[in-house]
């Protein structure tokens, strides 16, 4: 038999639903814990190890100064390093707090800021991410997708699938020619268009693909009466940070 | 001479967090818990956003109690418009918050908790050590999975919710075929939860501080006012004037206390002062265990969790087996003039208030929050203040170990978790 795979799940600012979901994974106690060696997760156990490690999941986005150079040590000590959810892909709904220049004024802030607070951004933006398993929260079977394949000494192939793309692969109604305000041509798949077929709007919790048309939906909205605002929140409450969104989301949320 | 204990990442909680004491002469001179989890400001996050924006925002506080903060959104917004929801809406969410309690009991008694009791390393031992136990545990946390993904759409941050009711209902077909698995399999959970935690081993303590929990004629009810175990009473829209919250530089989370006293919420408080209330098997776990009311023993939430697992599990059968799912039109909600809205409800680790101000157009202007753990933290530096002069004499390891637990015990909710690194005694 190979030797198990040694892995470590880390978590920043997060609400650590990623690793919720994993250890609500049935699989984690069964057929997968003979091939992989969990040796860090405090969050269910006491002693674990300072690695090195075949492979790292950080969950949670960079909030303070501190976190940056304990990440960059895990960079060192693993083979491969995964983005574990979106904070740790985009920063996450955390990531609001840097688009908004009065809220630093406010009290909450001001009053923690001996904790050498940062704009927050994803882990992409300090050391090299090898796989993005984005989602708030992630689904499962791709956690255990990418589990199988770095059984196999690598990772799944970067997925850059629209949710518009599985929702209608499934043969779903779509919910944004019928008028609601759905993200799904922007938004990563890899959930199998779970709220879609569901007949839920995509909130995009899985941040853009690469070639996101955000002109394309922003056009769209404005044409149904959304004012520009609105459509800025939707962008900015799960990937505010990310390359697509960024600009839009600056000019927009700025004005104010 | 003075001496410093210092446990530098505490494990198998729901945070990062360290301690550090200072002892001179062997009295105890100083002991902070420092939750070293990133300042994450939701309040400020969710200012001067659209209202309807807020719940998806604000349930990312916690990935394990999101239905506790989800539905908190909802209620205090709804409060501030003064819209009442339909009975079938509250039986849904109900389902959603008892079953997401059943779900972080579970998490924390078998998988962070009770390893301990068994000198276990972690739960993925326990499952090759007492594999009936783990089982078990997994079978529980699956059928509070179900609920909340019939019920939510997924296990964690619920997709179905909206203002004033659901954009999604669940079929009347799959709340039936939850009734009968949560029939057929909850009595076994009675006999076996008889086996294990009657016989758990824990220290005799007793806290100083007081318990509060929501008062009414309901074990966990949403909205209302509060009780504590001294006799404080108070109205929820009044939690400002009661419930002081500060901050120390030592800690990214702050401190809460009644008038100036700490206190302690969540399953314990919830069966020392509602017990009447809860269902009768629940009672006989309760009688089984031998827990005498009201236990002033902060190790004996761990009990409280277990006895509340039956509850909650028997309060979703009562609900299931009344419920008839019909369409409903949601109310809509306008805002003309600004309002205040507030909502207290019982959640996983006691009570949970959100606060909202909108003004005319809808925007969020002011918003406060306070989490349970942000209430208990000062009664866990408080206990283990008064637990150290107990132990002193017992080996270093022996106090650590004795501490963690204790803090353990409490179930503290700080997102994120990390571990004991390294223990220094300076």
């Amino acid at each position: 038999m190979n030797k198990k795979l040694k892995i470590g799940i880390f978590s920043f600012t997060a609400c650590e639903g990623c690793q919720i979901i994993m250890i609500n994974s049935q699989e984690l106690f069964g057929q997968i814990s003979d091939r992989i060696e969990l040796t860090h997760l405090p969050i269910i156990q006491e002693h674990n190890q300072e690695g090195p490690y075949d492979a790292v999941f950080v969950e949670g986005a960079i909030t303070y100064r501190k976190q940056i150079k304990t990440l960059k040590q895990l960079r060192k000590k693993s083979k491969f390093l995964i983005a574990f959810g979106t904070c740790a892909t985009f920063g996450g709904v955390s990531a609001i707090r840097g688009y908004d220049r009065g809220f630093k004024k406010k009290n909450t802030y001001k009053e923690f800021e001996f904790l050498g607070n940062l704009d927050v951004k994803g882990i992409g933006n300090y050391v090299k991410v090898d796989y993005d398993l984005r989602g708030c929260p992630p689904v499962k079977e791709e956690f255990i997708k990418v589990i199988s394949a770095l059984s196999e000494g690598k990772l799944p192939e970067v997925y850059d699938k629209s949710v518009c793309i599985e929702c209608r692969a499934k043969k779903n109604t779509c919910l944004l020619t019928a008028g609601q305000q759905c993200l799904g041509p922007v938004t990563c798949g890899g959930c199998n268009a779970l709220c879609t077929s569901k007949g839920i709007v995509c909130y995009g919790c899985r941040g853009p693909v690469v070639k996101a048309n955000i002109d394309g939906l922003v056009n769209l909205f404005e044409k149904r009466g959304i004012s520009e605002r609105q459509i800025c929140e939707m962008f900015m409450t799960f990937a505010g940070t990310s390359k697509r969104y960024e600009d839009f989301v600056r000019k927009v949320w700025q004005k104010r | 001479m003075a001496k410093k204990i210092r446990l530098d990442y505490i494990t198998k909680i729901e945070g990062h967090a360290d301690l550090s004491i200072r002892l001179r002469q062997d009295k105890v001179e100083e002991v902070n818990l420092k939750i070293f989890e990133g300042a994450r400001f939701f309040e400020g996050l969710v200012a001067n956003m659209h209202f309807k924006r807020v719940p998806l925002i604000t349930s990312r506080i916690c990935g394990v109690c999101s239905q506790a903060h989800l539905i908190a959104s909802y209620t205090a917004l709804e409060n501030s418009r003064g819209l009442n929801v339909t009975k079938q809406t509250i039986a849904l969410r109900k389902l959603l918050l008892y079953s997401s309690i059943i779900q972080s009991h579970v998490l924390h008694l078998f998988f962070m908790s009770l390893p301990d009791y068994y000198n276990i390393e972690n739960a993925v031992e326990l499952a090759k050590k007492k594999p009936g136990i783990v089982r078990m545990a997994i079978r529980i946390k699956g059928l509070a999975n179900n609920i909340l993904e019939v019920v939510g759409g997924r296990q964690i941050h619920s997709i179905t919710t909206r203002f004033g009711g659901f954009i999604k209902l669940p079929t009347q077909k799959e709340l039936d075929e939850l009734l009968v698995s949560l029939k057929k399999e909850r009595p076994v959970f009675l006999k076996e939860f008889k086996k294990i935690f009657s016989n758990l081993q824990y220290p005799d303590f007793e806290t100083e501080c007081d318990f509060l929990s929501l008062c009414s004629n309901e074990y966990a009810p949403f909205n209302g006012a509060l009780k504590s175990l001294s006799g404080e009473r108070f109205e929820m829209g009044d939690y400002r004037t009661y419930l002081k919250e500060c901050v120390r530089t030592y800690s990214s989370s702050k401190f809460v206390s009644m008038k100036n006293k700490s206190f302690i919420t969540g399953a314990i408080a919830r069966v020392n002062m509602k017990s009447e209330f809860l269902s009768t098997d629940a009672k006989k776990l309760l009688k089984a265990m031998k827990l005498k009311l009201p236990t002033r023993n902060p190790f004996d939430n761990n009990l409280c969790q277990a006895v509340e697992i039956i509850h909650f599990f028997d309060e979703c059968i009562a609900i299931l087996e009344k419920l008839r799912i019909k369409q409903e039109e949601r109310p809509k909600i306008e805002v003309t003039v600004p309002s205040l809205g507030v909502a207290a409800l019982e959640v996983p680790r006691g009570v949970l208030f959100h606060e909202y101000g909108i003004n005319s157009e809808g925007i969020i202007t002011d918003c406060n929050i306070i989490t349970p753990t942000t209430q208990n933290v000062q009664s866990i530096e408080n206990d283990i203040k008064k637990l150290l002069p107990q132990i002193l004499h017992k080996s270093k390891e022996e106090i650590q170990d004795m501490i963690e637990r204790l803090i353990r015990a409490y179930d503290p909710c700080i997102s994120c978790s990390t571990h004991f690194l390294n223990v220094k005694w300076l």
